[in-house]
């Protein structure tokens, strides 16, 4: 057997590299933004958010029609996968990013949205969403995890002022010391198994002789790290405050994107963890996961409650979508991974949709609390109905895309709980399923304040119709869309990749 | 030669040191020195793992560690100066405007 | 037979109500208009439905139906996942849609006065029609529960923003009990989703050749193969067919609501889960006591065209509910359950007519009685035999006009005085000798007087459960003391209020308490008028559903007795 020398790897590596074009794209939008910045010697400017948008067009253009299909899904010697769930985290990333960026663009008045670095951060964060999705090599998670993170810190406190530099560090110490911990549990996986890559088969045979303690013990990392992305409980507690300060499309972008891509994590980890391989770490899939998931829609649910303000009120609301989303993921290898790509994308369609409505009654009303918006449905009749729609997708009922997405997570979880017949389970999908009286307690407050309450003193600020309140009806009726032709939704996603 | 579990036993204390201080203290800085030590008995068990394993995985770890350790360390000073400029201490407990 | 008529009810409203949207706000007042060219229009097509529907059943007991393909999703190890566009009538739904479309009619013309927001008023108004003719002819179970849950969103708007005082507060509770009880329905359409299939579908996906034209014996085939494990599990095509599912054969042997494998969820047959869950979501909309806490709040403070409509339509689906789905699909529990369904209908009659008696609304009155004739309906379905179905469905039928009739009275004195108090009036026969005698008579059509529509519907509904071997005697015997109290706190409250010297709270009310107007008339004459033909003529509408009540109950008995087998084996 010939010897592999450092040319035959370079080779294969630059034969690899097209097939990250799309990621090598974004990095050069990320570059052209940098370097408008010096150009323009720091200044604000509106041109930042131009570049982005551009370059993340031709990105996911490039993606959608372009991309080539590499011969093995395994890139990079092991290091990066490139498959259906990686193309899916992608195509949402990217969408995702061009609505933060068009909802940033649109924001009136707000310094952030014509600084170079917040562009600068936002593309940071697409990158490590896109690697996080691709990859399955454990030091590829963690470089990921960290892109994400470190942008996310910085992102938060981009309004640069008191309450957001308070949140801002206490999302960096809870982070720092999740990916301490991930990193500490990361050396002893390797020392055990000798070997990153769960993907290779020493991995789990080597895991398999563990007793199923350790295997646990060892398993707990990971799932702090993928909790604490996805916000779930007990590790959403940064979540409250840094989406209560960040810049609101940037509460959208971190509600979906980092989400669906630590989803996809746990997804592909639950393609490789079976009973056989390795029996303490299929627990968690069969226990942990599901017990994570009970407290964190009780969690989100009820807290979203209690809320007076739209934002916070979304912060715990998607709170409560992460646990649904984790649903989908953990339900996926057993039942359809269809249910989980379909949830993302709704879930991003009406996520958005939502942020960008909240966005726009606020700068007409000068405020989020929802008891302030009485009576504003009448002064503002599409923008409110809209919201309606919206709300009710996002409660998960019918006619909107919501519903089949819901029914289709909690069909996929029932599946499995009728093959596994974990009782945490049935509870996780139970509790799913009732979730949504809870939900539509505190939907509907937005829609009650504006529709039933009145209000007599109008501030008459009327403007012209804006380019997100197109892009809000578009995601809106796509939501309709979704739900009377699902069908077409499916094949969408399904011709991409 | 040191035998690898003396090195584990070594980078098991740094990691409760880091997670006790992490728990205790209340200075920010102090904190993220508690993190600092967390990762860095992380990297301890890379490098002997690597050694008892004779592979270059760990290795690499470890190196990449370092990296973002650095980065994580420029922006968590970076974030902590920016709060003592607000609230002119550095005390977690002392830093709390956003639930009132 | 194929026909279009049907998707005209449903969509006739709908396009109204898109029109309504698109008025110009200097034309608000031409939405009304809208609203009743539509709903009469409905009225025209459910008149040439009733004649079209008179021995047009064909083997399938449908008259009429149309079907399209709606979606079909790939969903990997779920299989695929099927919802066709299918609506049609047969016995049990001809006699609710007749309902509905008069019932929206009569409807419109009570809101003729809303003069806020007419405009969305008429839209919602006009939305809720729409989907309440839509969950009568859905014959997919998707597509039923689209139409089911869509009817909540207006309902809640109709209460919560022309309503009384307390409107926010009763539209929120209705919201909330009927999603509740909505949920447990979908978690039945899940499991159902998980271990039915459609064979035809299958059949047509997988590419089994038919050999005959005989749809049936296509589906044998296909059924046999899918048992044999020729059909593997993921190219079973799942569609929640409201003629298919009630076959035992259709639910996969190794699925949880199969009936050999004996599934149990914490000592629940998953079977008899499912049923229960069905009987509680249909039970909260009927609504069966102690789920109708929802009830009086909704009538109470809804406006007397919203009160008519959810009254007359909207209760009804919760039977219709039960008859469709919940007893076709699962007999076997239907059959266990049935003593709890009759004392849950027993208990509804009795503790619904005696709550009556203490109210001292007028509204809340009717409310309670609502509840209390509702209970007919549950005792009805629950005897599972020819006389007692079909008095269910009379029941239905007959409190679908008399409920109305009355909460449009009750509208009447308080559009005069803004007061439903009883005790605030006496001798109201003095002023008012017509409203008087209209509401006399209806009040005897509903307590159930020979005679009156009523009657006959509690009559079949007894003589179903004295003959039922699924109710204890001692169930109807109970219920008749039901119909005493009945009888009790109309009376009574005929005397209170209307017979006597005269004496209100108010003497300034002595000016505004003018008898019926012309359009009064209108609204009630119709109504007192059919509540008489249908107590005279009960052939008229027995004729209608004689074919559909019989096919179900054969349906049940024989797939009862079937899984029956099943599980001895």
């Amino acid at each position: 057997m010939r010897e592999v020398t450092i040319t035959d790897r370079l080779s294969s590596i630059s034969e690899q590299l097209p097939y990250l074009l799309p990621e090598g794209l974004v990095a050069i939008t990320l570059l052209a933004v940098v370097l408008a910045n010096v150009i323009l010697k720091g200044k604000d400017h509106r041109v930042y958010g131009w570049i982005t948008l551009v370059g993340l067009l031709i990105a996911i253009g490039y993606l959608c029609f372009f991309s080539l299909t590499p011969p093995s899904s395994t890139l990079f010697f092991g290091l990066i996968q490139w498959d259906q769930h990686s193309q899916y985290v992608k195509v949402i990333a990217l969408l995702g990013t061009i609505l933060t960026t068009l909802w940033s663009l649109s924001a009136s008045n707000e310094k952030f949205r014509s600084k170079g670095e917040y562009y600068v951060l936002v593309l940071g964060l697409l990158l490590g969403a896109m690697f996080l999705g691709a990859s399955s090599h454990l030091l590829m998670v963690y470089l990921a995890l960290e892109t994400l993170s470190l942008s996310g810190y910085l992102a938060t406190h981009l309004k640069e002022d008191k309450r957001s530099a308070e949140s801002s560090m206490k999302y960096l110490l809870f982070g720092a010391v999740s990916s301490g911990v991930l990193l500490y549990s990361l050396s002893w996986v390797y020392g055990v198994t000798g070997t990153l890559n769960p993907l290779s088969p020493t991995f789990w045979s080597q895991l398999n002789g563990l007793p199923l303690l350790a295997q646990i013990v060892l398993g707990l990392g990971v799932t702090f790290a993928i909790a604490f992305k996805i916000s779930a409980a007990p590790a959403h507690l940064w979540a409250p405050d840094v989406y209560e300060t960040a810049p609101l499309p940037l509460v959208a972008f971190f509600s979906v994107v980092p989400k669906i891509a630590a989803a996809t994590l746990l997804l592909r980890l639950g393609l490789v963890v079976s009973p056989e391989t390795a029996p303490g770490l299929n627990s968690y899939w069969g226990t942990l996961w599901p017990a994570i998931i009970v407290a964190t829609l009780l969690v989100g649910n009820l807290a979203a409650l209690l809320q007076g303000k739209a934002m916070r009120l979304m912060t715990y609301s998607s709170i409560a979508h992460s646990g649904f989303l984790l649903l989908a993921a953990l339900a996926a290898p057993w039942a359809s991974v269809d249910a989980f790509r379909i949830y993302g994308l709704v879930y991003l369609i009406m996520n958005f949709a939502a942020f960008g409505l909240i966005q726009q009654l606020h700068q007409h009303t000068g405020t989020d609390r929802i008891s302030q918006w009485k009576g504003w449905g009448q002064q503002l009749p599409y923008p409110a109905i809209l919201l309606l729609v919206v709300m009710i997708a996002l409660v998960g009922l019918p006619p909107t895309a919501g519903f089949i997405a819901k029914l289709i997570t909690l069909s996929a979880v029932f599946d499995v709980y009728s093959h596994t017949e974990s009782v945490w389970m049935a509870w996780a999908g139970g509790i799913g399923l009732f979730s949504t009286v809870v939900a539509l307690f505190y939907y509907l407050k937005i829609p009650y304040f504006l529709f039933f309450k009145k209000n007599e003193i109008f501030a008459t600020n009327h403007s012209r119709i804006s380019y997100r309140e197109v892009l809000v009806s578009v995601l809106t009726l796509l939501l309709l869309i979704g739900f009377f032709r699902s069908d077409l939704m499916l094949e969408a996603l399904n011709r991409l990749f | 030669m040191v035998p690898t579990s003396h090195v584990l036993f070594l980078g098991a204390a740094l990691f409760c040191l880091g997670l006790a201080i992490i728990l205790t203290k209340k200075n920010t800085i102090v904190v993220l020195m508690g993190v600092e030590l967390m990762l860095n008995a992380a990297n301890l068990n890379f490098i002997a793992f690597a050694r008892m394993h004779e592979s270059l995985e760990g290795q690499i770890m470890s190196l990449f560690v370092i990296v973002l350790a650095a980065a994580e360390a420029a922006v968590g000073l970076a974030l902590v100066l920016r709060v003592y400029q607000y609230f002119k201490t550095a005390d977690i407990d002392r830093i709390n405007s956003v639930r009132e | 037979m194929e026909d279009k008529l049907l998707s005209y009810l449903i969509f006739i409203p709908l396009i109204a109500a898109a029109l309504v949207v698109f008025l110009p706000s200097k034309q608000a007042q031409f939405a009304r208009w809208v609203a009743l060219v539509a709903t009469s229009l409905n009225l025209w097509l459910g008149a040439g439905l009733y004649f079209l529907f008179q021995g047009a059943e064909d083997t399938d007991g449908l008259a009429l139906f149309e079907k399209q393909a709606w979606f079909t999703l790939d969903l990997g190890g779920l299989g695929q996942w099927s919802a066709d566009y299918f609506v049609g009538v047969d016995g049990i739904s001809i006699t609710m849609v007749l309902l509905s479309v008069l019932i929206m009619w009569v409807g419109v013309i009570a809101s003729w006065k809303v003069q806020t927001k007419t405009r969305g008023y008429f839209a919602l108004y006009l939305l809720l029609t729409s989907s309440v003719l839509g969950s009568f002819l859905a014959l997919d179970l998707l597509l039923f529960y689209l139409f089911f849950e869509f009817m909540l969103l207006p309902m809640y708007f109709l209460i919560g923003i022309w309503g009384g005082k307390r409107r926010e507060y009763a539209s929120i509770k209705f919201f909330l009990y009927t999603l509740v009880g909505s949920l447990f329905i979908l978690a039945v359409i899940i499991g159902l989703y998980a271990s039915t299939y459609h064979p035809e579908a299958t059949g047509e996906y997988v590419g089994v050749e038919r050999t005959t034209d005989d749809a049936l014996s296509y589906a044998r085939s296909v059924q046999e193969d899918v048992e044999t494990g020729m059909i593997a599990q993921d190219q079973l095509v799942r569609k929640l067919d409201l003629t298919q599912l009630p076959d035992p054969r259709n639910t996969l042997v190794d699925s949880v609501l199969s009936i050999t494998n004996h599934a149990h969820w914490l000592g629940w047959s998953l079977r008899g889960l499912a049923f229960l869950l069905l009987l509680i979501g249909f039970g909260i909309k009927l609504p069966m006591v102690p789920l109708h806490t929802w009830l009086p709040d909704a009538h109470v403070e809804a406006s007397t065209p919203i009160s008519v409509v959810l009254a007359g339509v909207l209760l009804k689906i919760g039977g219709y509910g039960l008859l469709r789905i919940a007893y076709p699909i699962f007999p076997d529990a239907a059959v266990s359950f049935s003593t709890w369904v009759a004392g849950f209908g027993v208990l509804s009659i009795v503790y619904g007519a005696y709550t009556a008696l203490a109210q001292t609304d007028l509204k809340k009155l009717i409310a309670y009685s609502s509840v209390s004739h509702m209970g007919f309906v549950l005792l009805g379905i629950a005897a599972l035999n020819t006389e007692g179905v079909s008095g269910a469905i009379y029941q239905m039928f007959s409190h679908g006009f008399i409920s109305p009739l009355l909460f449009l009275l009750a509208g009447v004195l308080y559009d005069r005085t803004h007061n439903r108090n009883i005790a605030d009036y006496r001798g109201l026969g003095q002023v008012m000798p017509k409203y008087t005698a209209v509401i006399g008579v209806a009040f005897f059509a509903s307590l159930g007087l020979p005679g009156f529509s009523g009657f006959i519907a509690e009559l079949f509904v007894l003589i179903g459960a004295f003959s039922s071997e699924f109710v204890p005697t001692w169930m109807p015997f109970v219920a008749l003391l039901g119909i005493v109290l009945g009888a009790g706190y109309y009376l009574w409250t005929l005397q209170r209020m209307f017979f006597g010297p005269l004496q209100l709270r108010q003497s300034s009310w002595r000016e505004s308490l003018t008898d019926l107007t012309p359009r009064e008339y209108l609204l009630t004459l119709p109504l007192v008028i059919a509540a008489l033909l249908f107590g005279l003529f009960p052939q008229w509408v027995l004729n209608l559903t004689n074919g559909g009540v019989s096919r179900l109950i054969e349906g049940v008995t024989n797939n009862q007795a079937l899984l029956q087998l099943l599980e001895n084996l």
